[in-house]
């Protein structure tokens, strides 16, 4: 069994090559879950793209209702924020919350998110990278994800990525036994999972690609593993069930 | 599937642990994998001031070992880097000289490169060309630039020896695809292509099939990275075996 | 005469092959010159991203040497040294903290760092400063410049521990002399001593005879360089066994 926890759609065309692609690997490689987000509107998106965004991932979880779980996409600036997330989360379909980068993780306005999440009992998903080269603005990294995990130990939290440079985001969340990573979209580095497994164990790791961006090189990187088949399959699906409740209900 | 990898490491990558960098290791992967040949290069030699202190290393740790082929890491920036070859060709047996242009700092119009690529068309050499190491995102503590497509397309068309460009992305292989067309003497390797669902089969149709080879760019990447965006693409199995090892074994007359 | 070596570096430099690296040349060499205890940091360390891998593996090349106490070495910009720096205490008995702002790009005034620092403090360990590993003239790939005089000079009067400043120039170390009087906690080892036909007789006229360390970077440069600076000195033998031994000893409890 294989879960995939980080998946998008980037557009309104829901029957788009990047789309179908996505659902045909699902079929090739065997993953039996996909939680998708839906990115739309650039960096900071303004309230009309987050409904249309939220909207139209709710379609295409009615499209491949076996397959697709959707990730509530928010900007913690906007004032309706949460009255977006009650809105959306009453479907039982949509399993957590993604935040990407309007703001860093520790923000202020990231506050409300957390305590309904905590609530509702769903995950929010972090984008984090700490890049060498081309960091965004309010682009957050592990260093943020720690001090919102810190400051929430109650809430359940995906740092994805695995920080984006492994060696800057799992130390720094190590300490936090609320934040899971997952190893998405990662460039493909023969040891990032054998050092994650030395840092943090077998059951804070989560399978994710960030299709249709990547797909391969993640299956390649658990497969690749230094790891017992029990740890894979923690990695693979064992551990998405554990920490996202609606998946078993 | 049995496999050639053209693209594995041994020796000491500095910036951070490589768990699997022992020749031991990477033999264990070989046999993992249905590997049967590797074409091996040394991390020593791109660091080192002196590359050939590197092979010499290199040569000592595969010798006698008939599944490795020698790759030469040569900066032509370094005076002596000549005889060096000549000793490299008559006593390590290489196969092919690997360069490094980002690394060590020069242009594929540099009169010292066009020297190396003069050198080896004499002896009939494969030239590899790696377009990184690794994600310049991921880089820790010494940034390292890029090369210009268009410089590798230029001296594809002028020289006549195989160029074989390593660890490139699969949008620069997309925009290097006319001259990847299994007439052009040109190849690139599989550890780059990491974008996309089905990197494989989008790049089948603008590149040939002729010019894909396996390379992993093992310890350091994910080997079965590399092979799976073959062995699990939707081709005809003969394509697979062209890229996972025919393709090699005729550019590297293996 | 017996000698504390305080700059003994393990691991594997990457930029040249080093003919003395390894536990078995260590042992030679404490053999060879006396040295009764040695304190070592790792190369690796300096250059992998998580650099308590490196402290890892040099604990283990510390167990097949003897007669050495083990310095950390901190990147304070990487997440997570704080836990790494508790376990080394624990595990390592680690007997210094050595930095390389430099090279991890930052400066001495750096947030992270006086974290670091102030964690130093409460645990009353000695901080080690490089003030460069190679010259820069011989960087091969990646120049990396000194520390500037001025910033470490603030640093002295503003932290309680001792601060001991490796590979300073003579020159640089003559700027620095009225705080190397015996009275700050401030010392420099010889490695960096050159440029000067006797610079320890010329050194003695402004610093304190307690200020001065022999430590030499081996097998990086040349033991003897250190050796004979201190053993060819005229000056007094219980001076030359203070630099040789009884600072470090002091400074160090050994």
């Amino acid at each position: 069994m294989m879960i995939d926890a980080h998946a998008h759609i980037w557009g309104p065309d829901l029957d788009s090559k990047a789309n179908r692609d996505m659902i045909e690997a699902c079929r090739r490689y065997g993953i039996d879950k996909i939680l998708i987000s839906a990115l739309f509107g650039g960096y900071g998106p303004d309230e009309e793209n987050i409904e249309l965004a939220n909207t139209y991932l709710a379609k295409f979880i009615d499209q491949y209702p076996d397959l697709v779980r959707g990730m509530v996409y928010l900007n913690p600036h906007h004032k309706n924020s949460v009255d977006v997330m009650k809105k959306y989360l009453e479907n039982p379909k949509m399993v957590g919350i993604k935040l990407w980068i309007a703001a860093y993780a520790d923000e202020p306005c990231v506050n409300p998110i957390m305590e309904e999440a905590i609530q509702q009992d769903v995950p929010v998903l972090f984008h984090t990278w700490h890049k060498r080269v081309g960091q965004l603005e309010h682009e957050p990294d592990a260093t943020h994800v720690a001090v919102i995990a810190k400051r929430y130990p109650e809430a359940k939290i995906q740092m994805a990525h695995l920080g984006g440079n492994y060696y800057h985001g799992i130390k720094a969340i190590r300490d936090c036994p609320n934040v899971w990573v997952d190893i998405s979209g990662t460039p493909d580095e023969r040891d990032a999972v054998d050092y994650t497994l030395k840092q943090l164990g077998s059951e804070r790791i989560l399978f994710g690609t960030d299709m249709p961006g990547v797909l391969l090189n993640c299956v390649a990187q658990i497969d690749e593993a230094d790891a017992t088949e029990e740890e894979k399959k923690n990695m693979f699906y064992q551990n998405a069930l554990r920490l996202f409740r609606r998946l078993s209900e | 599937m049995k496999k050639i990898d053209i693209n594995t490491f041994t020796g000491h990558w500095p910036f951070r642990k490589v768990y699997h960098q022992s020749p031991d290791s990477i033999r264990a992967y070989m046999e993992r994998d249905e590997v049967e040949q590797s074409l091996i290069s040394s991390f020593d030699s791109i660091f080192y001031n002196d590359a050939f202190e590197g092979d010499e290393d290199l040569h000592a740790a595969i010798a006698g070992d008939r599944r490795f082929r020698m790759v030469m890491t040569v900066n032509p920036k370094v005076p002596g880097w000549q005889k060096d070859l000549e000793y490299e060709c008559e006593h390590y047996n290489i196969c092919a000289v690997k360069v490094y242009p980002t690394y060590h700092n020069y242009l594929l119009k540099d009169p010292d490169f066009l020297e190396l690529v003069s050198v080896l068309e004499k002896k009939k050499l494969p030239l590899m060309i790696a377009l990184r190491l690794e994600d310049p995102r991921f880089v820790y503590l010494w940034s390292v630039g890029t090369i210009d497509l268009n410089t590798i397309r230029v001296l594809v068309g002028e020289t006549t020896i195989p160029i074989i460009m390593l660890h490139g992305l699969t949008a620069e292989v997309q925009a290097l695809a006319p001259i990847l067309d299994g007439k052009h003497n040109f190849y690139v390797d599989t550890c780059g292509l990491r974008y996309g669902v089905f990197p494989v089969e989008t790049l089948r149709k603008t590149v040939s099939a002729d010019s894909i080879l396996y390379g992993s760019s093992y310890p350091l990447l994910c080997a079965k990275a590399a092979s799976y965006v073959i062995e699990r693409a939707d081709i005809p199995e003969e394509e697979k075996e062209k890229m996972l090892y025919q393709n090699a074994e005729r550019v590297f007359n293996l | 005469m017996k000698k504390i070596d305080v700059n003994v570096m393990g691991g594997h430099w990457p930029f040249r092959k080093l003919y003395k690296e390894g536990a078995a040349n260590m042992r030679e060499y404490y053999a060879a010159e006396e040295v009764e205890w040695g304190l070592m940091s790792s190369f690796n360390s300096v250059f992998f991203q998580d650099a308590f891998e490196g402290d890892e593996d040099l604990n283990e090349q510390i167990r097949q040497i003897g007669s050495t106490r083990m310095v950390m070495t901190v990147n304070p910009k990487i997440p997570g040294w704080q836990k790494d720096l508790e376990y080394e205490c624990e595990h390592f008995r680690i007997c210094a903290v050595k930095v390389l702002p430099q090279y991890h790009n930052y400066g001495l005034e750096d947030d992270d760092f006086n974290e670091l620092l102030a964690k130093l403090e409460e645990k009353r360990l000695p901080l080690m400063l490089v003030m460069r590993l190679e010259d820069i003239r011989n960087s091969y790939l990646w120049p990396v410049g000194s520390l500037d005089t001025d910033s470490i000079r603030v640093l002295v009067k503003r932290t309680s521990i001792p601060v001991i400043l490796l590979h300073a120039l003579v020159g640089e170390v003559k700027l620095l002399a009225d705080l190397l009087d015996g009275k700050h906690d401030f010392y420099v080892d010889t490695s960096g001593m050159r440029g000067a036909t006797f610079p320890i007789e010329e050194l003695l006229n402004s610093v304190s005879e307690d200020s001065i360390l022999y430590g030499t970077s081996y097998p990086m440069l040349s033991e003897k360089a250190s050796v004979y600076i201190i053993e060819k000195a005229e000056i007094a033998d219980g001076v030359k066994e203070k630099l040789f031994y009884q600072n470090a000893k002091k400074l160090f409890c050994l």
